[in-house]
């Protein structure tokens, strides 16, 4: 293969026509990741509760609102949780 | 401080780019992804206003494939390098972009319905010592999936396995586009410059 690579040449010449990206382009990029990763956290921490919740809505099974429901009320009894 | 299990945040500037994406991964702090975009903003700015040729166009697709990258950072597997993989993306989206622009326009030699008949194998040497300008030239004359394609093979050194998966191509498909994209580009160079 040839020593010389007037391709990384080009590439080269073209960076030191634009030394810099925009700042703006850093600016959203790191704005897009804090809301994606906002977006992420506010799903991880109430998405399951919410499932729980619809799903003991529907009259399914609970385990983790059993649990909690037994810590509440140690009177109340698993079985009424559940319908 | 926050969490730093590594205790690297001071020597982020002499991570390599998979050790970066480690700490990113592990740790989500935005310094790592910043550091990274720091490494590959400029490349990947330049390489969009060469393909796209527009710097507001190649500004909003930087943006997009940073976002890209972010979004993708945990499926990087290692499997090739850092830079490889983030060019590929780049690649990727520029020729997209390319192809929903043109539409029925053919982005390659090969797409045409009758492309040239190919019998000898242009040497890479013709190519990789052409002279800077020329070559800017030639680049700017053919078409831009060609341009493409030569500049994933001899500026980004991508194999041509990594060439396949960005054009999601057969490798022999690839060998063949490359073939056709160099005796494209030696065909427009006597064009422009008859006198050699």
């Amino acid at each position: 293969m040839a020593s010389r690579n007037s391709f990384k040449q080009l590439e080269e010449e073209q960076m030191a026509t634009h030394p810099h990206t925009p700042p703006e382009i850093e600016q959203n990029v790191m704005g897009n990741m804090r809301f994606v990763k906002t977006v992420g956290n506010v799903l991880e921490l109430y998405l399951p509760k919410l499932f729980e919740l619809m799903l003991a809505l529907f009259g399914g099974y609970s385990k983790d609102l059993k649990e909690g429901g037994n810590k509440d009320s140690a009177e109340s009894s698993p079985e009424g949780q559940s319908k | 401080m926050q969490n730093d299990p590594l205790g690297k945040q001071g020597n982020a500037g002499k991570q390599s780019d998979s050790e970066l994406v480690k700490l990113y991964l592990s740790t989500q702090e935005s310094m790592y992804f910043s550091k990274l975009y720091q490494r590959y903003s400029n490349k990947i700015y330049s390489k969009c206003i060469s393909l796209l040729k527009d710097e507001g166009l190649a500004g909003d697709a930087t943006q997009e494939i940073f976002v890209k990258i972010f979004l993708n950072m945990s499926k990087f597997g290692e499997k090739s390098k850092f830079s490889t993989w983030v060019y590929s993306i780049t690649y990727n989206y520029c020729i997209d972009y390319l192809r929903k622009r043109k539409k029925d326009r053919k982005l390659f030699s090969d797409e045409l319905e009758n492309p040239p008949d190919i019998q000898e194998e242009v040497p890479d040497s013709e190519l990789l010592e052409m002279e800077v300008s020329r070559l800017k030239r030639v680049l700017e004359n053919i078409p831009s999936g060609d341009k493409a394609i030569l500049l994933m093979k001899y500026q980004d050194d991508l194999s041509i396995r990594d060439i396949a998966g960005v054009l999601d191509k057969s490798e022999s498909a690839i060998k063949m586009k490359i073939k056709r994209a160099k005796h494209k580009a030696q065909l427009v160079y006597k064009q422009l410059f008859p006198n050699g």
